[in-house]
């Protein structure tokens, strides 16, 4: 009972502590570029993000990139105050944006996930792969690059097979349509327990670097970085909210 | 000097020819039975994946004409014809014999025997057991029997291939046989101990206009707390639970994969056999899944999906 009532206080203090220094705030531009999110989910966390900020009286407008050209071209129209990016595109650009990273991804505890890239058992090299087939969830061009940098190909040696989901391209590896695939490695041991049928015939070949979680970067003109710091570490308190983490692939930001 | 100007006129004809050889190479068709939304999803697929391919799309708009096809093949000069749907697919195989010929989004392809055919291959429409019942899996790990009504007619090979297909991931399917598609609930219920699931096959004698055994299946099933697969997410609003279907965008990239595979490496097609779609989108039914788990949902379940009905609803 004790505890109940001491959470209560504490989201009471954080909704008061929003709503003080949120007082004199206009709409503001949030602009997001995650090209590993389904995009078919893009409408409701669009939705869940501004419904929430509306809650705390912040007045925000959320714009959703696939592209990264896309994400440039409109920085430019609509100067926007903040952004939440994949950490690979935010350590690219951040000085060309004067980024400042207020808040990153976790997931449980984990602020960064490992992929790997998954072949057949007899294969030994994954240089072996050059110019074959390799399925994997679509993938911005830099984090491709980097890729396709540590197996030893480049992006015109190996064609891609994009899929939506890392069981897809499992699967496909395991019906033997491509010959390798990039997934996390938490995939690869589900699917690998759900259905070793389909995994018996392959192996881990190459586990690639380490990848950041999201990240809610500033950029130079935004004023009020406390609202959203804390709004944003935050947004886990929600239960509603569970979609917006859901699509950035996280659980909190911290 | 006349000599150094041959060569040189020599070496561009050489330059010339070489480069509208790989322009050629890269040209691609796509001749679509009619106007879909999920046809132009497939295309956009195809050219993100291959961007370097010129793509021309001609719409047969519903209607069998050969000499519009013929007009459209002799005008482009591909290097390959992809053909979307059955009606593009057979008007296509009957008008070109040499010209390479990928088919797409045609059900049931091997009824269709018009498209067996030395410069024709493609990808079906039917999605493998295992993958449909993996994807399940990951939601619902503790549902191991699924009761499958069906025509034997119509879909006896697809129910044995994918009982041996499931029985490799622990999950039994019980055959139902339903000779007469009004008899549908009556072979629900003989048979209701046997199972904890049930999926939809696209059987077209048990489900059709003229029956009523789709309504009939989705209303046992919410009944009895039944989850239902599916194969269309436009039976999710109805009450289905789970559906599994194409994934359009993937299907695209991966007849790009094929493409490459017969133009630029000059694999044959009648060498690449018909290959199952790679991609699938999934969506669950919050509200059923919450109606038939109750407490029991763990939220993690929704990770694994490409859409929530109603929830991502555009």
């Amino acid at each position: 009972m004790i505890r109940y009532q001491c959470k209560t206080y504490v989201r009471l203090i954080v909704f008061l502590t929003i709503l003080l220094l949120n007082k004199f705030i206009y709409a503001e531009t949030i602009f997001i570029f995650h090209p590993e999110g389904k995009s078919s989910q893009i409408q409701t966390v669009k939705t869940d993000l501004t419904n929430y900020f509306k809650m705390i009286n912040v007045n925000a407008e959320f714009y959703f990139f696939a592209k990264r050209e896309d994400f440039d071209r409109s920085v430019e129209r609509f100067d926007p105050e903040l952004a939440i990016v994949s950490s690979y595109y935010y350590y690219e650009m951040k000085e060309n944006y004067n980024w400042k990273e207020i808040l990153s991804g976790y997931n449980n505890e984990k602020k960064s996930y490992k992929k790997v890239l998954v072949s057949f058992k007899n294969l030994n090299d994954f240089r072996q792969l050059k110019n074959n087939s390799l399925a994997s969830v679509q993938l911005d061009t830099a984090s491709l690059n980097t890729y396709m940098r540590m197996i030893g190909v480049s992006q015109s040696e190996i064609r891609i097979v994009s899929v939506s989901k890392d069981i897809d391209a499992i699967m496909a590896l395991g019906f033997e349509q491509v010959q390798g695939a990039i997934v996390t490695r938490s995939s690869f041991n589900q699917i690998e327990n759900i259905n070793p049928d389909a995994t018996e015939n392959l192996k881990i070949l190459l586990e690639l670097s380490e990848t950041e979680h999201p990240k809610v970067v500033m950029f130079p003109k935004l004023k009020k970085i406390k609202i959203y710091k804390i709004s944003f570490a935050n947004i886990n308190k929600d239960k509603q909210n569970i979609s917006i983490l859901r699509y950035f692939g996280i659980t909190d930001f911290k | 000097m006349k000599k150094n100007k041959n060569i040189i006129f020599l070496f561009l004809c050489i330059l010339l020819f070489s480069i509208t050889t790989a322009y050629a190479n890269e040209r691609y068709v796509f001749i679509k039975s009619k106007s879909l939304s999920q046809v132009d999803v497939l295309i956009n697929g195809f050219k993100q994946s291959y961007s370097k391919a010129e793509v021309s799309v001609l719409d047969l708009e519903g209607k069998r004409n050969t000499g519009k096809v013929k007009t459209f093949i002799k005008e482009k000069k591909p290097s390959l014809i992809i053909c979307l749907g059955s009606l593009a697919a057979k008007t296509t195989v009957r008008v070109e014999k040499n010209i390479p010929i990928l088919f797409a989004m045609v059900i049931n392809y091997k009824r269709q025997k018009e498209l067996v055919q030395k410069n024709v291959t493609g990808v079906s429409m039917e999605i493998p057991a295992a993958v449909i019942f993996t994807q399940f899996k990951m939601i619902f790990p503790e549902i191991k029997k699924i009761g499958v009504p069906h025509s034997p007619v119509n879909s006896k090979e697809i129910v044995s291939d994918s009982i041996v297909a499931t029985n490799k991931i622990k999950i039994k399917l019980i055959a139902i046989e339903v000779q007469n598609p009004s008899e549908i609930e009556e072979k629900l219920i003989l048979n209701r101990k046997k199972y904890s699931g049930i999926w939809m096959l696209a059987d077209t004698k048990l489900y059709n206009r003229k029956t009523t055994a789709l309504q009939e299946l989705i209303k046992y099933s919410l009944n009895q707390n039944l989850p239902l697969i599916v194969f269309s997410e436009a039976f999710l609003k109805r009450g289905a639970l789970f559906s599994v279907s194409i994934n359009y965008k993937s299907l695209g990239s991966q007849l790009a994969l094929i493409s490459r595979k017969i133009v630029l490496d000059k694999i044959k097609p009648s060498i690449i056999p018909v290959a199952s779609p790679i991609g699938t989108y999934t969506v669950i039914n919050k509200s059923v899944a919450k109606k038939i788990m109750g407490n029991k949902i763990n939220d993690i379940i929704y990770a694994n999906v490409d859409k929530i009905y109603a929830e991502d609803e555009d």
